[in-house]
């Protein structure tokens, strides 16, 4: 018995396993929420691109000297907006100009560290994450998200689900579309930028993406499906930092692998179900 | 708005609308009586949900005016509903019919106000209107097309739009769908609401549209399908025969136009 409570409870004696834990955990629930709307209106990519284009945000922060976070989120929105704008004024195709805005602020951020060399390795812990690295600064910025995050939801939340059923509906009955679209769009960003030391660009997007896209495996309604996928998100977190302590793998993509599995066991329990039990038609029914 | 006559709903005076290479609708006048139905039909490309968008303020004139009770569109859209074709919607969204009623709320009450505690009600009574309280707590995306599209009804009623505009209602109807659609259209049309459809569907016409409207880049022809409705009229519209017969003022079209 005493063994079982010794394996759960060793990673904690150390404090960054403990950080790690809370951190990631609370990424986990901020990610599952938004990430259910990124999800089911196919952001997939937006989040992505935002978060390449909040490198160069980090790289213009570390130059200025300002809090790292600051530049990253700026950039963030800012491309947010961007998006927004260039989609509704110039009927340019969403994927280019989300390309040409998210590649443009990457480069800024190559060419920013071409000026400073020596800051190579700390960018690259931003790429890809450093989950053992979190301070407890980090852990306030993800609080801080959120509560943003929360506080959003709690007012908007009808809204965004209308204008993302119903875009033209909702416009014409005078809902402010483009607002809300770049609401949506910034609380991506906050999601992204906070994530960034814990779990890096690059993985942030598969903790959004994939709890979610498992939930709607079996739920069909919103409330549920964030419910679900905070559920998958957290157990995917505790699993993979448990395995990745005892195993030594790197904890971030450990988390992601993890989550991954969830969905293809999600894919395989659907088929053995669909069989025999009565369940609702998902996103991903045409694959089944 | 000064001069705004409140009988009347729609009024498009000498209105161009197109877009940046191309003009779509040259120099158009049209007017809706409040609490009437009115079908605009013609083919593709001849305007009909160009001049919808202007309509809901989407689209600007280039020249001439729309009204909505006498105001601009952009300042009328709380009294409008508009329903798009039903393609531009998610339906796997993973919503549940009585969600979408409660949208009607929000185009009408501030965004920091939760619906209150009538809100469920009301929703249930104007799901309850279009026949489909049973289908409440469906997620939409399990309901047939035509249970869909009063499910958007239903949520036009709880907005209290005065004004519902329907692009392409009847597409991908069978016939009894169809008519169910149009019987709630009947409906609202009594409670003093004005209805304005596009349509390919030229049968249900006589039956539930007090005017038509035919467009093929500039009006054709307007007024009562009886007399809009003409085999000259027709052939103007549609740049091609249509056969159709007359019968006790009913008009019947045996052909269907895409």
């Amino acid at each position: 018995m005493s063994t079982i409570v010794e394996f759960f409870a060793e990673p904690f004696q150390f404090s960054f396993m403990t950080r790690a834990f809370v951190g990631v955990s609370l990424i986990a629930v901020l990610a599952g929420v938004v990430g259910a709307f990124v999800m089911l209106k196919g952001l997939a990519f937006i989040g992505d691109a935002v978060a390449h284009a909040s490198f160069g945000g980090l790289v213009a922060a570390m130059l200025l000297g300002v809090p790292l976070h600051l530049g990253a989120l700026l950039f963030a929105l800012l491309t947010a907006a961007g998006l927004t704008v260039l989609g509704r004024k110039t009927g340019l195709r969403a994927d280019a100009s989300l390309a040409i805005l998210f590649t443009g602020a990457f480069a800024l951020g190559v060419l920013g560290l071409a000026a400073r060399p020596n800051f190579a390795g700390d960018l690259t812990a931003l790429l890809v994450g450093s989950v053992l690295a979190i301070r407890p600064a980090d852990i306030y910025w993800i609080l801080a998200a959120a509560a943003i995050t929360g506080i959003v939801l709690a007012a908007a939340f009808r809204h965004l689900v209308y204008i993302s059923f119903d875009p033209q509906g909702a416009e014409a009955a005078g809902l402010p579309v483009a607002g809300l679209q770049w609401l949506l769009l910034s609380l991506v960003a906050l999601t992204v930028v906070v994530s960034l030391q814990a779990v890096g660009v690059v993985l942030v997007v598969a903790l959004m993406i994939t709890p979610a896209a498992t939930a709607s495996l079996f739920v069909r309604r919103l409330e549920r499906l964030m419910t679900v996928a905070v559920l998958c998100g957290l157990s995917a977190t505790w699993i993979g930092l448990y395995a990745s302590y005892y195993l030594s793998t790197p904890p971030g993509a450990t988390v992601v692998t993890v989550a991954t599995a969830q969905f293809t066991a999600g894919l395989a329990m659907r088929r053995l179900l669909s069989g025999r039990a009565k369940l609702p038609p998902g996103r991903f029914s045409g694959t089944l | 708005m000064a001069g705004g006559d409140t009988r009347t709903c729609v009024e498009v005076k000498d209105v161009t609308v197109g877009y940046e290479d191309r003009i779509v609708l040259d120099r158009i006048s049209w007017t809706v009586p409040a609490g009437t139905s009115a079908a605009i039909i013609g083919p593709n490309g001849g305007g009909k949900s160009t001049l919808l968008r202007t309509l809901v303020g989407r689209l600007r004139p280039m020249t001439g005016t729309v009204r909505i009770f006498g105001r601009p569109p952009q300042e009328a859209r709380h009294l409008l509903a508009y329903l798009p074709q039903f393609e531009e919607i998610d339906w796997q969204f993973p919503i549940r019919a009585i969600d979408v009623v409660m949208q009607g709320l929000l185009a009408r009450t501030p965004w920091w106000r939760p619906p209150g505690k009538g809100a469920l009600d009301q929703a249930m009574a104007a799901l309850e209107r279009v026949r489909l309280a049973s289908e409440a707590q469906r997620p939409v995306g399990a309901l047939s097309g035509g249970q869909r599209q009063r499910v958007l009804l239903a949520r036009a009623l709880l907005q209290d739009a005065q004004l519902i505009l329907l692009d392409e209602p009847a597409t991908g109807l069978d016939a009894p769908a169809q008519h169910e659609l149009l019987d709630v259209v009947d409906d609202l049309k009594r409670d003093g609401r004005t209805v304005i459809a596009t349509t390919h569907d030229l049968n249900c016409l006589t039956d539930h549209f007090d005017t038509v409207l035919c467009l093929r880049g500039k009006v054709i022809c307007q007024g009562p399908p009886e007399e809009a409705l003409k085999p000259e009229q027709l052939l103007a519209v549609f740049g091609r025969h249509v056969p159709l017969v007359t019968a006790e003022g009913r008009v019947t079209i045996f052909e269907h136009h895409r």
